[in-house]
């Protein structure tokens, strides 16, 4: 069944000027099913994110596309509307999280809070609850009666994951949740979460720059520059054979202790302005095999089902493939 | 591939210099944006300098001279001759008051720049040095807050004589305690930034790095206590001369009230004696808090949203 | 004008850079009560008798998670805080007792490029000012030339675009670059990255870690990289050291200590890892917890308590020669080596 389904969403921040960040993204996610969202900083994919929660800050706002939750239209709903399904089928974990837990309260009161806001439970149901959801993330329960300062970065991210997976819901964004944490804690943590979500059944959407864990955690993803979907499709497939220039620069942007040692590409250039409107591609002006054809609106294309890629394909896809792994081809487009 | 500097290359230096000069004017273009992106700062700037202004032309400005008596005139309310009336001695209150704009910002510009010289300079240095300098220098500051204001002029006074520089020197030796406070607390900050640690690592010695480095992003901070520090003297000289402490020969607003309350201005209605100087006053102190508080958001980097 | 006279033992065959039971600890404040009642200081032994040699020419990697020591380190290494004990020595002349024209030399010839290109510049120089400023402070000659050439280096091209920009106008892999057109102005002979291009976007990283790489070649220069990401000290290092808890417990050849790790924490390290590979699953961590209290480290070998394999043995504490293999290259602190391998 699909659990969400996102059609040619278009989010603007108002201001002067007003800066389009996410331009027509499609994608579905199915139950049970994590998606990853990758991106640099600056291509939209937190944006995304807040849009699909309702979080968005005041100037922002969806300007285009739909977002159905179940099925139902929720792209714009109301604050009291969000709040109904916040946390209870729908719950975020954002970035920054571990920082936005209230100094002054206990964890178990603010789990409690969360819990006591939709469900009819007893104080002490509560208690009983905020204690079993950390020892679900691998935190003594004793510990809920802490205060967060006594907590470290790493367990407080996942008091908020625990805080996060409290009242059940079906489905889960979780944007950078393990970036400011070292590696080890991030293994806990990012298996912690499979494990439950294993359990529990439930859909993640990861939104977040490192495409290893995209690779360790996901089913499917979509990879988002300037704005706008480059290429979706199952994880396998994508980081197997690729199709988009900017996907594969990416791959090979990435050192790994896997393997051989390689030489490292990059990609000259920086992401495109979004205050201005672009034509084409936005990532022409940075692709190497850039042709007149890139300023034409992105056409969809599907060479394999279930592999979407928007790209013009201005020189064969074999040959683009075979080219990005050579880091002259990404040199020759600096010089341009 | 380097290259070795050719003619072409110095030509490029050349044109540096006027882009330089290019630089500078856009940068004051910026600074002069950014001034007028606050309208209670910008009020601020106006107002002060208007009294500026009368303060420099004020000979020009002012009908009669402030020290003419006339006692045939003596207490004349507002009228065409003298437009904001006379006093006891038939003194046109409009002169004094013009004339007494230049005490007024004398006092308030000295004691901004010694508190913001002294202040700075303790904070610097007791902020990047540390230790028992900075022990010694932050005892000091507890030291000159453990000493009362007004009595503490009131002794210099005595002490000194009673002018416009006993108070100037008496704001010089106290007030600079909270610039250096808060200039401390910056320098413990910017210590620890990386271009800091970078200024160490290439080897530049204390001294250029406390001057070059540090001072430079400590400067808004002072320019704003500095503004503060207007506002108090202004405020010191009126109180200090309203007691008495003042110099009767000088024409100061303070000393305007002074000479109002001795000749028990209230009692006889002269209204226009001592509301005038009081409006002066009040004026060059709120533009010098309308300067400080309206960029105070701006320029206090503690006060920045995070 | 100077003259290139040199107070420091250009001809030493050694190390460049030799650290020997580096310690450097940060007492812990204590409380009024505890002063009165008079215990004692407590410290955080943030580097806790480190060994390291670094050659000319040589690319030494220090990994490990936040709060090891190794930014500590770095910084002790080059002089910006004060050792407590130990000896640190560049060109065999201890760090310590060299005189002020033998320290200049030092400040002239040892460098560093610090993580946050955000913060790592002053915001009211211009990118002239700041690259000349290392040639003000040595009084260099030549000083117009050094700076376009650092600019080139540093793929600023073409220089003149630069030297007039302040850093609110430069992009954060264009100002790392700066640092390093600082950093490399001087001509160095030692540089300590500490994290270099973590803060930047993804595919900017690998130009600005490729650079480097080109330029300590180029100038054959060592190198000392820190960071948490063991993908980026494999790229650069030719050997590298793993760090915990102040100590390094497994120091080796690069490729060999990734392919082989004999301590366990390294083994944990290695394992955590996200790799770009999906038939790679999240896998059962190996370690559970978080690393103790700094300020009570635990008996014996500080990985003790967390160690899947401690035994009655590790309750000594063990040096950085408890394993090594036999050409000396490969070593690891922990009694149990031989006995994991076999399991």
């Amino acid at each position: 069944m699909t659990l969400l389904e996102v059609n040619d969403l278009h989010v603007t921040y108002r201001g002067s000027p007003d800066v389009e960040a996410v331009r027509g993204v499609s994608f579905t996610v199915e139950e049970g099913e994590t998606l990853g969202i990758v991106g640099e900083s600056g291509c939209g994919k937190t944006t995304l994110a807040q849009a699909i929660m309702g979080s968005l800050p005041d100037n922002g706002e969806v300007t285009g596309g739909e977002i159905l939750f179940r099925g139902e239209d929720i792209t714009h709903f109301t604050n009291k509307e969000r709040r109904e399904i916040r946390w209870e089928e729908m719950s975020m974990i954002s970035q920054s999280a571990m920082n936005s837990l209230d100094p002054v309260y206990r964890v178990k009161d603010q789990i409690r809070e969360a819990i006591q806001e939709h469900r009819d439970m007893s104080d002490q149901e509560s208690y009983e609850r905020a204690r079993e959801l950390m020892g679900l993330v691998g935190l003594d329960p004793e510990r809920v009666e802490d205060y967060p300062h006594q907590l470290s970065g790493g367990m407080r991210q996942r008091v908020i994951i625990a805080m996060s997976l409290a009242l059940d819901p079906d489905f889960i964004i979780a944007d950078e949740p393990t970036t400011a944490l070292d590696v080890i804690i991030q293994e806990q943590i990012l298996y912690r979460i499979k494990e439950l979500q294993q359990e529990l059944g439930n859909s993640m959407m990861m939104v977040t720059h490192d495409i290893s864990v995209v690779a360790e955690t996901c089913d499917s993803m979509v990879v988002m520059y300037g704005g706008e979907l480059m290429e979706a499709g199952n994880v396998d497939e994508i980081f197997n054979s690729a199709y988009h220039p900017y996907t594969l620069g990416l791959q090979n942007a990435f050192p790994s202790v896997e393997g051989e040692k390689r030489d490292l590409t990059s990609i000259p250039g920086s992401p495109p302005d979004l205050s201005e409107p672009i034509e084409g591609c936005p990532f022409a002006s940075r692709c190497p095999f850039a042709a007149p054809v890139c300023g034409e609106e992105l056409p969809t294309k599907e060479p394999v089902e279930g592999h979407r890629v928007r790209c013009h394909e201005p020189i064969p896809f074999e040959q683009i493939r075979e080219e990005t792994g050579k880091d002259e081809t990404w040199q020759r487009q600096k010089q341009a | 591939m380097t290259e070795k500097m050719s003619d072409s290359d110095m030509t490029g230096l050349d044109s540096e210099l006027s882009t330089w000069r290019e630089r500078q004017v856009d940068a004051w273009r910026r600074r002069i944006a950014f001034l007028k992106q606050e309208p209670m700062g910008l009020a601020g700037i106006l107002i002060l300098f208007a009294i500026i202004l009368v303060a420099v032309f004020a000979p020009v400005i002012a009908p009669y001279e402030p020290t003419e008596t006339d006692y045939g005139n003596s207490l004349a309310p507002p009228n065409a001759e003298h437009p904001l009336g006379t006093d006891s001695a038939g003194r046109d209150i409009f002169s004094q008051l013009v004339y007494g704009a230049r005490p007024a910002l004398q006092i308030g510009f000295l004691s901004a720049i010694s508190v913001a010289f002294v202040g700075m300079n303790v904070g610097l240095i007791a902020g990047y040095y540390g230790g028992y300098v900075d022990d010694v220098l932050m005892r000091l500051v507890d030291f000159a807050y453990g000493i009362p204001f007004t009595p503490f002029i009131i002794v210099l006074v005595a002490l000194w004589e009673p002018s416009k520089w006993t108070i100037v020197g008496a704001i010089a030796l106290l007030l600079w305690r909270q610039t250096a406070r808060v200039v401390r607390s910056s320098v413990l900050n910017l210590k620890e930034k990386p271009f800091v640690k970078s200024a160490r690592t290439i080897g530049a010695s204390d001294r250029r790095i406390i001057y070059r480095h540090i001072a430079p992003n400590v400067l808004p901070l002072v320019f704003l206590y500095g503004s503060f520090a207007i506002a108090w003297a202004i405020l010191t000289e009126a109180a200090i001369s309203y007691l008495g402490f003042g110099d009767p020969t000088a024409v100061t607003w303070g000393q305007m009230l002074q000479s109002a309350q001795q000749s028990q201005a209230l009692a006889r209605d002269a209204w226009w004696w001592f509301t005038m100087p009081g409006m002066a006053i009040m004026l060059t102190v709120i533009s010098a808090f309308l300067i400080g508080r309206g960029y105070e958001e701006q320029l206090n980097p503690e006060l920045q949203e995070p | 004008m100077a003259t290139t006279k040199t107070s420091l033992n250009w001809d030493y065959d050694g190390p460049i850079m030799e650290v020997e039971g580096l310690e450097k600890y940060f007492p812990q404040e204590t409380g009024i009560i505890s002063q009165l009642i008079g215990g004692e200081t407590s410290y955080v032994k943030a580097v806790d008798g480190v060994d390291m040699a670094i050659e000319s020419g040589e690319t030494m990697g220090l990994v490990g998670e936040s709060g090891c020591g190794k930014s500590t380190l770095g910084e002790v290494l080059i002089g910006l805080q004060e050792q407590t004990g130990g000896s640190i020595k560049f060109l065999g002349t201890e760090l310590s007792s060299m005189s002020s024209e033998q320290h200049k030399e030092f400040r002239r010839n040892v460098q560093m490029i610090f993580q946050d290109p955000y913060e790592s510049l002053n915001p009211r120089f211009s990118v002239e000012q700041w690259i000349r400023e290392p040639l003000k402070v040595h009084d260099m000659d030549n000083q117009d030339e050094r700076i376009y050439q650092a600019l080139e280096r540093a793929e600023l091209t073409p220089p003149e675009n630069y030297i007039g920009e302040h850093p609110h106008e430069l992009s954060g892999g264009e100002r790392q670059r700066v640092s390093i057109a600082r950093a490399l102005v001087l001509e160095p002979k030692f540089i300590v990255a500490d994290e270099p291009v973590s803060m930047l976007d993804v595919s900017v990283r690998a130009s600005i870690l490729n650079l480097l790489r080109d330029l300590v070649d180029e100038l054959d220069m060592g190198a000392l990289y820190i960071s948490h990401d063991l993908s980026l000290i494999r790229q650069m290092c030719d050997r590298t050291s793993v760090m915990y808890l102040g100590k390094v417990v497994e120091r080796g050849p690069t490729e060999r200590l990734i392919k082989e790790p004999k301590h366990p924490y390294a083994r944990a390290l290695l394992d955590a890892v996200p790799v770009p590979n999906p038939a790679n699953e999240v896998s059962e961590p190996q370690l559970e917890g978080e690393p103790p209290d700094p300020v009570q480290l635990p008996e014996g070998c500080n990985f003790r308590p967390r160690c899947p394999f401690a035994a009655e043995e590790c309750f000594e504490e063990p040096g950085l020669d408890a394993f090594m293999t036999v050409d000396g290259e490969h070593a690891a602190a922990c009694w149990r080596v031989e006995a994991i391998d076999e399991a």
